[in-house]
């Protein structure tokens, strides 16, 4: 199939730094962050808090939201403008609370691409999932989601995992999810939570680049190749 | 389970609340489950009083389902023009400071601004003092579906250094100094040789 898509927007739909570890979500309040000069006084006060409970704390500013369960901690925020301020925030986060066994990492970001025509976003699903393996099998197949994975090219443990799916709610929308993913040996956990910090401090901005440039990448090639196998391949 | 035998032998007294109290406190639609709960009949354990033990039996099916949770309020940012910035001087008397700016969003060279501690909110204006960074975005903001210019200026809140980062600023520090002495003596030997 013969395609010619016009470039799609690009846009950073979320960033977000996720610890999988032992934590106290009680202590995650709005006030706690305040008080230890990681959030603003009136940013907290008005902080619409979802609960703080024992199992699970949860809440939003304007610019972040907050979600803490007795082994998951999750910083997102919704516009890359806040990109330093949610490392700033996780890091001096982590930095009180360095005690805290942590044992995997993430740094996250979903990207929005908008195509100017249904008929790319079928394209664009086509050229990254061909359908001819699909010919007999299944009627009018759709690619629902793809997730690829390279190891670190670092020496941290983890991987980059990258995940594209269709919006489910609105046609001719795609995300590109960019999950930056690190892992900490068991016998150095006791340690972890600084060595997150280090590894935050030194690689959260180059994590982001790269998420963009993967991103964008995979969005230009798709806008040099001029056919794509859309399984009617005679 | 409590460690108090009165109220495993006579239950709960009056005024103290029990597990059954603590659930329909809770808003059932952040609870579905503690609703199940209340809703499957008689259970013991949930006419407990609560103490530190009470909890502890529910704690197997006392699973919390949240609702998702709302997202913030900046559902995004169309970012016109980024700076970052870093505080040159400031003026606290004439609620004022120069800042040098670096655009963030082009290649355009640095530039330098003076601020009205106006421009800052409140809660960020303790943080104004010479080397502190601050991120300065005009753009259109999106909330509620509703798109408005913004331009704000939010300070950095920058954990302190770890004791890693120091380590190893000074270790750099060291070799740098030593990297210039060196090429100090290299200069004055080739001075005093060739004179």
């Amino acid at each position: 199939m013969k395609i010619a898509p016009r470039k799609p927007d690009l846009n950073v739909e979320d960033l977000a730094i996720v610890f999988v570890g032992d934590f106290n979500p009680k202590i995650f309040q709005p006030m706690w962050f305040a008080s230890q000069g990681l959030l603003r006084e009136a940013e907290a006060e008005n902080a619409k808090v979802e609960i703080i409970h024992q199992d699970i704390a949860s809440f939003s500013t304007d610019w972040v939201l907050i979600q803490v369960t007795r082994d998951r901690f999750s910083a997102m925020t919704k516009a890359d403008a806040y990109q330093s301020h949610l490392s700033d925030l996780v890091r001096g986060a982590l930095q009180k609370l360095s005690h805290t066994p942590v044992r995997q990492m993430g740094m996250n970001m979903g990207l929005r691409v908008r195509f100017h025509s249904e008929e790319d976003w079928h394209t664009f699903g086509h050229f990254l999932v061909p359908k001819s393996p699909w010919k007999g099998v299944l009627n009018k197949p759709g690619m629902k989601g793809l997730q690829i994975q390279q190891p670190r090219s670092d020496e941290q443990a983890g991987y980059v995992l990258v995940s594209i799916e269709p919006d489910a709610r609105l046609n001719g929308q795609a995300v590109i999810r960019v999950n930056d993913h690190y892992e900490m040996p068991t016998s150095e956990v006791s340690q972890s939570a600084a060595q997150f910090v280090s590894i935050i401090e030194k690689s959260f901005e180059a994590s982001m680049d790269r998420a963009r440039a993967i991103a964008e990448g995979i969005v230009g090639n798709f806008l040099r190749v001029r056919t794509v196998d859309n399984g009617d391949v005679k | 389970m409590t460690t108090d035998t009165r109220a495993a032998m006579h239950g709960p007294s009056q005024e103290q609340p029990t597990v059954r109290d603590r659930l329909r406190s809770f808003e059932p639609e952040h609870f579905l489950r503690a609703q199940k709960l209340l809703a499957s009949g008689t259970r013991p354990e949930l006419d407990r009083p609560i103490s530190t033990g009470a909890d502890l039996p529910l704690r197997g099916d006392f699973i919390l389902d949240p609702q998702p949770p709302r997202p913030p309020v900046v559902e995004g940012l169309e970012i016109e023009q980024a700076f970052e910035g870093h505080v040159v001087a400031v003026d606290r008397e004439g609620e004022l400071f120069v800042a040098r700016l670096v655009d963030a969003s082009s290649d355009a060279p640095d530039e330098e601004a003076d601020f009205s501690f106006r421009e800052v909110v409140p809660d960020d204006r303790h943080l104004v003092v010479p080397g502190a960074l601050f991120t300065w975005t005009i753009g259109l903001e999106w909330r509620s579906r509703q798109s408005r210019r913004v331009s704000e200026i939010r300070f950095r809140r920058l954990p302190p250094f770890t004791a890693e980062a120091i380590s190893q600023a000074e270790q750099e520090a060291v070799e740098l100094s030593k990297l210039l002495e060196a090429q100090d003596a290299a200069e004055e030997k080739n001075a005093a040789g060739g004179g």
